[in-house]
């Protein structure tokens, strides 16, 4: 169900407040106003998707903030952006003058705005209801008509696609609930007295509200996080092919058991430097082996398929590190934030810290290669295996 | 259809979230960059992502990565310690396609020529790597990945993935 414009409104107040509090968000929105629900902007089949408002400051126009107006979006705040000034009124006239210059003659009798092709923007003439063109916004290059026997969702160049219609009903409903739970925390009572028509970091400053914005947790030389400095290492891969071997190093050095990434390569079945291989699907459980042979059973390994985000969150507050394995990949996790109101769309919400083994480095340079991810989106990865260790107790 | 508009709306998404103090370290913060985005696509070809080098002088701290929705897929970063670029590789060779076509050429045969590089991945998007057609003279091709320094030949497209890292020995 859309929200009504004075609902958009609000909410945009609200996430945008929020998410300048954060300091996420560059100095200029300081004091910037919404002075209107802005623009509605329509999916290809009709149903209205989000708001695109602009953003004012002393009068003049600044940004623009996208905000969810359909809850199939999952959270509200879509995109913000500075320095591209949002003048519905001039942009109307202007693609309805490339309109009539290049496609005459032409009738019509409304104009709205169409994501075409989500997030692209374009304007749809109509006559009685009826699309007669529709031009890309700024290229003004006329959007071919929709093809059948597109993958749902995929990317495209310049395609005309529905966002509602291509989105799985399954993801759908997840991103509605997602989405209700959202506004039900804007909607506490507490918050009821806030007026967010105005960007500001006072907005949230108001006795009695206390606004958490994040927890967040990386491992530490103990679990006493106030005495100690975050203490995990990176290792890249020695081959393009052994990220595993590298995941699996990562996790025994965590614990102090020192190997070299060939000798657990030799373990793990992986080959040799000059002539290595990756951990075929099916022998996940080679690692839980290894970790337990290569730790003198002290650690006890698990494999767990599908892991969830509370698997991460409970082991990250135990001090411990996992392997994660995503299609084709593994990496170790060492940490996670995850914003408890204030984050929106365009931010992870649920991040986790990855220590990737990619790029490779080579046996001869242990020391190089790899990333330190902080934070990757929870929500756009897909998690085949996690590999927990526990340390074994008296 | 990508355009100069849209790179610039990604690269200030980028340099955003870089001076927000989220992402990277307080070193990249204050002096980081964020560079010119560029295009990821599959191994098959279509576009999937956008990949935000963040530049501190010659050398690349780290980067975006970012879906066509502008979707925050994470930052990654080179730096080892949060107050040090030592390992952090030169910038050029992440993204400077000269640089990267010549080390493609370390893997070329003889009579091979290197065609126009372009950034992909190897079975998984986190794993980036440049692709680099190389032509025979008798006008087979085939492709060598780069990343960084590391140079290998790419699987085939219509091989499954069916292992954590590489396929297994024929």
């Amino acid at each position: 169900m859309p929200l009504t414009e004075t609902q958009v409104r609000r909410l945009a107040g609200l996430e945008l407040n929020a998410l300048h509090f954060t300091g996420a968000t560059p100095a200029l929105l300081e004091s910037a106003e919404i002075p209107s629900g802005g623009t509605q902007i329509f999916d290809t089949n009709g149903t209205l998707l989000f708001h695109r408002i602009p953003l004012v400051s002393g009068g003049t126009g600044i940004g623009y903030a996208d905000v969810a107006a359909n809850e199939v979006f999952g959270e509200p705040l879509l995109a913000v952006s500075t320095g591209t000034v949002w003048d519905e009124k001039a942009i109307t006239a202007e693609a309805t003058a490339a309109a009539r210059k290049g496609h005459s003659p032409l009738e019509f009798n409304s104009v709205r705005f169409v994501s075409y092709s989500f997030p692209k923007i374009a304007l749809q003439f109509l006559q009685n209801g009826r699309e007669v063109l529709m031009l890309e916004w700024r290229t003004w290059a006329e959007v071919p008509p929709a093809v059948s026997g597109r993958p749902p969702l995929a990317p495209s160049h310049f395609e005309r696609w529905s966002l509602i219609d291509e989105m799985p009903e399954e993801l759908q409903r997840s991103r509605i609930a997602g989405f209700q739970e959202r506004l039900s925390a804007w909607g506490a009572p507490a918050l009821a007295p806030l007026s967010p028509a105005v960007i500001t970091k006072q907005t949230f400053r108001v006795p009695g509200i206390v606004v958490k914005l994040s927890d967040t947790r990386e491992l530490h030389y103990s679990p006493l996080q106030q005495d100690h400095h975050p203490c995990y290492e990176l290792r890249g891969q020695q081959t393009n092919v052994w990220c595993v071997a590298a995941s699996t190093e990562m996790l025994l050095s965590f614990y102090r058991y020192q190997y070299s990434q060939p000798r657990l390569a030799q373990e793990l079945g992986l080959g040799t430097c000059t002539l290595p291989n990756g951990l075929p699907y099916g022998q996940e459980y080679k690692v839980v082996n290894t970790i337990e042979k290569l730790s003198s059973n002290t650690l006890n390994a698990t494999a767990i398929p599908n892991p969830n985000w509370a698997l991460f969150e409970a082991e990250t507050h135990g001090n411990r590190p996992l392997i994660s394995f995503i299609p084709g990949h593994s990496r170790t996790v060492a940490g996670y934030t995850q914003s408890l109101l204030l984050l929106p769309g365009q931010l992870p919400y649920k991040g986790l810290l990855v220590y990737d083994p990619w790029p490779p480095t080579d046996c001869a340079h242990p020391n190089l290669g790899g990333v330190i991810t902080k934070w990757e989106n929870f929500a756009t990865q897909t998690y085949r295996y996690a590999f927990t260790a526990v340390l074994k107790q008296v | 259809m990508p355009d100069d508009w849209e790179e610039s709306r990604i690269q200030e998404q980028a340099q955003n979230l870089l001076r927000g103090g989220m992402f990277g370290s307080s070193l990249v913060a204050a002096s980081g960059r964020a560079e010119t985005p560029i295009a990821v696509q599959t191994p098959e070809g279509r576009l999937h992502s956008w990949f935000v080098p963040i530049t501190v002088g010659n050398q690349l701290a780290g980067y975006f990565q970012f879906l066509l929705d502008l979707t925050l897929m994470g930052y990654s970063s080179f730096q080892r310690k949060d107050d040090s670029l030592d390992g952090c590789p030169v910038a050029e060779s992440w993204t400077d396609p000269n640089t990267i076509r010549g080390l493609a050429g370390t893997l070329a045969r003889p009579g091979e020529t290197a065609g126009k590089p372009y950034l992909t991945y190897d079975r998984a998007p986190s794993r980036l790597a440049w692709g680099v057609p190389l032509t025979s003279p008798a006008g087979t091709k085939r492709t060598v990945l780069v990343a960084g320094q590391a140079v290998w030949e790419s699987p085939s497209t219509d091989d499954e993935i069916d292992s954590y890292g590489g396929r297994q020995p024929r």
